[in-house]
């Protein structure tokens, strides 16, 4: 038996970090929206800028964050709790997510002296591939996100923060799920649709 | 700043919020998406979420009967969600469709606490339709509500009927005027001399010595001091006069002119000269041309803010002037013809195409016949059609005998009268329709009728008219009322502007939501019959 995608929770992640080196650059904010039976729970999301230990400008600029707000700003140690939290029991959705996971998982190594337990994640670009494909359409582009917007005709989002991220991130993975469910595609299969690796 | 709040700002009443609100109501907000079918409410709940379509289409059922639907950037669910009401539908998706989703509470919240975003809410649930199209200019509207007695200065320069056409151009010359108004003993205006007049008599080369009661036009057409300009204006036209005495208690308190109210509402002042220019008018394409510019000029009008009442008042005898025009060169000598239908209710459409019943007499085909369409009274009498019979109540009396008018009618009202059996019968049917954006306004026009005839009247009055002298709950009425007006203006505007607007497709939904709730209290007053 095939254990609905529906029925599933997930919960859409988006950070904000200083650069895209996992090993070095850290996390200065989390954002989280839940997504439980076709719908996203705003008013379960969680949004925290964390405090870096090392300050690096050019990544700041970008992102609009700035060095004040950051001052003020949790530590990662102290929002780890809530992020293992809302992990926990939720299969965790984003864009290149892969790299989102890596950053997690390494500053709850660094920071928190745990390990983060992530182990289903979907990448909302890979399944596009699979819907493009399985429509007989040569997927020949690149998927970058803004690809994916233009797809699901998402505007006034705000982007470049990772609220505004998450929230069209989470919004496309509704559409997907919705089309998902149309191909009959089971849970299982999912998890290995929303992690393929591609060669080429 | 939360997402999607820039996607929010642009819609209406969100509009009104500012970052910090719109944030709030983001905080608590769900997003769900419903596959096809899927039922989003059901019917008799009460919600404590609205919801706004943000892609795909809601449909409201009845039962299996899909009753409206809600497209993109539209909202549902607002009068159950904020008055505590059951939902009268259930929500089902048509297509899959996604929906943002706000707490009740938080709606509320906001409504305590910014005005604009609170009346716009109250005014669709309401359903003061007629302020939400005053968001464009009111200046037309202000400019009407004027009192006659704003514009006028000067005292009436009067003479008696027996002053001479000497006398009469001196007090003309003297006082700088182009009218005197006669006034018998008592005071009271009983004709006018203008400027034609003097120049009708000088023609026929009457002595200067000609009394006045044998120059002066009469009766004297007459508008009351405290009448609004807008009276003024529709006397005007009606009536294809330059000049109107003032009264003041039926005594002569001055006198305005074509050209006092002309200064008033320039550039807008256009339909004041049609009249005069249809009399003079002689080929019937140019009378068509006239109809076209006509219509154009109503533009300015659609855009104003006045009611389809004030709009039709000023429009129909326009319009009617224009038919009189060409039936004076097509009817036979001897014909009596009624209008009946929309403009036999003195109601506006557009393109105004008129419905005319011949009594007696002929009327020629001509090269204008859009114009109106021609039914013979021994035609209806053939068909022997109930329905046919009530809606002459709507008929009013164009040219011809007055006398053979007014008995064909009573005989009629009579026939109707005795056939009151199936006059409930088609009343019942007509309670069992099914109303949609598309036809509630003629359910309305329709239904009203039929139950003033069953009430025991049967001249022509406007559908508003006839909605107010009901005898049932008068809330209902005046929100009837007011929907079918709002109705009745998407209908012009939607000729004239070629198109309808956004709000205009959430006032037509809405409608139909009050027009089902006047059938229902309809139903039960029919019980008792």
């Amino acid at each position: 038996m095939v254990e609905s995608i529906v029925d599933q929770d997930y919960v859409v992640v988006d950070i904000e970090t200083t650069g895209l080196n996992t090993k070095k650059d850290e996390i200065i904010s989390f954002a989280s929206i839940p997504v439980r039976e076709m719908r996203l729970h705003m008013d379960e999301s969680f949004f925290t800028l964390i405090r870096p230990e090392r300050f690096k400008l050019d990544s700041i600029k970008y992102h609009g964050i700035t060095e004040s707000d950051l001052m003020s700003a949790p530590t990662f140690g102290e929002v780890a709790e809530k992020i293992e939290e809302i992990a926990r029991n939720s299969v965790v959705v984003g864009y290149a997510v892969h790299i989102d996971v890596e950053f997690l998982k390494s500053a709850f190594k660094k920071k928190a002296k745990k390990k983060l337990k992530i182990d289903r994640y979907l990448d909302v670009a890979e399944i596009e591939y699979w819907l493009l494909r399985r429509r007989g359409s040569a997927v020949n582009f690149r998927l970058d996100f803004d690809s994916l917007l233009k797809i699901y005709k998402i505007n006034g989002f705000c982007r470049h923060s990772a609220m505004g991220d998450a929230f069209a991130t989470a919004y496309i993975f509704l559409k997907q799920l919705s089309q998902l469910q149309e191909y009959r595609i089971g849970l299982t299969d999912l998890m290995r649709i929303g992690k393929k690796v591609r060669f080429f | 700043m939360l997402p999607p709040s820039d996607y929010l700002t642009k819609i209406k009443p969100f509009s009104f919020l500012d970052e910090e609100q719109i944030d709030e109501l983001i905080k608590n907000m769900h997003v769900s998406l419903y596959k096809t079918g899927k039922t989003v409410f059901k019917k008799g709940k009460v919600l404590d979420r609205i919801y706004l379509v943000r892609d795909g289409e809601l449909g409201l059922f009845d039962g299996d009967d899909l009753v409206e639907v809600i497209g993109n950037n539209e909202f549902t669910g607002l009068a159950s969600a904020i008055k505590k009401e059951r939902t009268e539908f259930e929500g089902r998706a048509i297509s899959d469709t996604i929906c943002f989703e706000f707490r009740a509470r938080d709606i509320e919240e906001m409504m305590s606490r910014n005005r604009e975003f609170a009346e716009f809410i109250e005014k669709i649930l309401r359903m003061r339709f007629s302020e939400i199209f005053h968001f464009e200019e009111d200046e037309l509207m202000a400019l009407f509500s004027k009192k006659v007695s704003d514009v006028i200065f000067r005292d009436p320069v009067t003479c008696d009927p027996e002053s001479t056409l000497g006398e009469v151009v001196r007090l003309m010359r003297d006082n700088g005027v182009g009218s005197v108004i006669v006034i018998n003993r008592a005071g009271n205006p009983v004709g006018i001399i203008t400027h034609t007049d003097i120049i009708n008599a000088l023609a026929r080369e009457l002595p200067m010595t000609s009394r006045a009661h044998d120059l002066m036009s009469s009766p004297v057409v007459a508008v009351d001091l405290s009448s609004s300009l807008l009276d003024a204006y529709i006397k005007f036209i009606e009536s294809a006069v330059n000049h109107l005495a003032v009264a003041r208690d039926g005594k002569l308190a001055g006198v305005i002119t074509i050209k006092d109210l002309m200064k008033s509402f320039e550039p807008r002042s256009s339909l004041l000269n049609y009249p005069k220019i249809v009399k003079k008018m002689e080929d019937i394409d140019q009378l068509e041309n006239l109809v076209n510019e006509v219509m154009a000029s109503m533009k300015n009008m659609l855009r104003s803010g006045l009611n389809y009442e004030t709009i039709s008042a000023i429009y129909v005898p326009v319009f009617d002037q224009i038919l009189r025009q060409i039936l004076k060169k097509t009817s036979k000598a001897g014909t009596t013809t009624a209008i009946i239908g929309d403009f036999g209710r003195r109601e506006l459409v557009i393109p105004p195409v008129y419905r005319l019943l011949i009594i007696e007499g002929e009327i020629d085909d001509t090269g204008f016949s859009d114009y109106y369409s021609v039914i013979r009274a021994e035609e209806l009498a053939d068909r022997d059609d109930i329905s046919d019979l009530v809606e002459l109540a709507d008929s009013r009396y164009l040219l011809g005998s007055g006398a053979r008018y007014v008995s064909f009618k009573e005989n009629i009202g009579r026939e109707v009268g005795n056939k009151k059996e199936e006059v409930i019968r088609l009343m019942k049917r007509e309670l069992k329709e099914r109303i949609t954006p598309d036809n509630c306004d003629r359910w309305i026009e329709r239904t009203v009728r039929l139950w003033t005839v069953l009430n025991g009247e049967f001249t022509s009055r406007t559908t508003v008219e006839r909605i107010k002298s009901m005898n049932i709950d008068p809330e209902i009425l005046s929100l009837t009322a007011e929907v079918y007006s709002a109705v009745k203006l998407i209908r012009l505007r939607e000729k004239i502007f070629d198109g309808r607007s956004r709000t205009d497709s959430i006032i037509l939904k809405k409608s139909v939501g009050v027009i089902r709730s006047f059938r229902n209290i309809m139903k039960e007053e029919m019980r008792a019959w």
